[in-house]
């Protein structure tokens, strides 16, 4: 049986607290671990981050600045799966941070996308119809 | 308003909540205010109030270390939960700052 529920989020910073709120609120529901609720909390608030700060950074005309969070679950197997209409941007191909740089304030950041990585066992990624599509999977205890 | 506290050659600033994207720009300004109207004093953050951190607020800190550092002034975190430490762990951070258990430890490391 697959669990699922979906829920589109304006992409303003406001909007981030709420994410975490309802996919919090969603892994409680299923009785996931604390561990890993923690995990793919923090890993959607880091690519919704990204989609808040930079997918319609230039656009101007876009009425739609959006963006969508689906999770589902499937036994042990969560899918998150985050929906935006923005510039077409990979997140797998983002660069990791390099520590010294940020020290010296030469190339600040690389650490979300990082982060993202870590919390979760897998992300692919595509770009169909004009969206970026990220999902993030993870396997639970 | 963040809440801070002078100890001896230091200020200690308490952050709580969460550390985020959304709050991140408000919090950054606020410590850079402190680290320059405080010209010679280190600064210590007890992170015992901050339920929840992500890159946003990383970036905060690693900025304000590279400034204080810049000024010879030092930076000391203290009272990380476990979710807050994981994050540092993870990108590998952890002994790039001065970590400790408790305010008392950070305040007598100075």
């Amino acid at each position: 049986m697959v669990l699922k529920t979906k829920k589109i989020f304006k992409a303003e910073k406001e909007s981030v607290p709420t994410v975490k709120k309802f996919v919090e609120g969603q892994l409680l529901l299923w009785d996931l671990h604390e561990d890993d609720i923690k995990d793919i909390v923090l890993a959607c608030d880091e690519a919704c981050a990204n989609i808040v700060m930079y997918a319609y950074k230039d656009d101007k005309n876009n009425s739609k600045k959006n963006f969508s969070i689906e999770l589902k679950k499937r036994g042990k197997i969560v899918k998150i799966i985050i929906t935006d209409n923005g510039k077409e941007f990979n997140i797998l191909n983002s660069p990791p941070p390099d520590i010294k740089q940020n020290l010296k304030g030469k190339r600040e950041g690389g650490f979300g996308v990082f982060l993202m990585k870590n919390m979760m066992d897998r992300i692919k990624y595509k770009y169909e119809e004009e969206k970026n599509i990220v999902k993030l999977i993870k396997k639970t205890i | 308003m963040i809440k801070t506290k002078q100890a001896g050659n230091s200020i200690i600033v308490y952050l709580k909540g969460r550390l985020d994207v959304h709050l991140s720009a408000e919090i950054e300004k606020e410590l850079n205010k402190l680290i320059d109207e405080n010209t010679k004093a280190d600064l210590i953050i007890n992170m015992r109030e901050v339920e929840y951190m992500s890159s946003s607020g990383l970036r905060i800190l690693v900025a304000a270390m590279r400034i204080l550092k810049e000024k010879d002034r030092s930076l000391r975190l203290c009272a990380l939960n476990s979710a807050v430490r994981k994050v540092f762990e993870v990108v590998e951070l952890i002994d790039m700052f001065e970590v400790y258990d408790t305010e008392e430890e950070a305040v007598q490391a100075s």
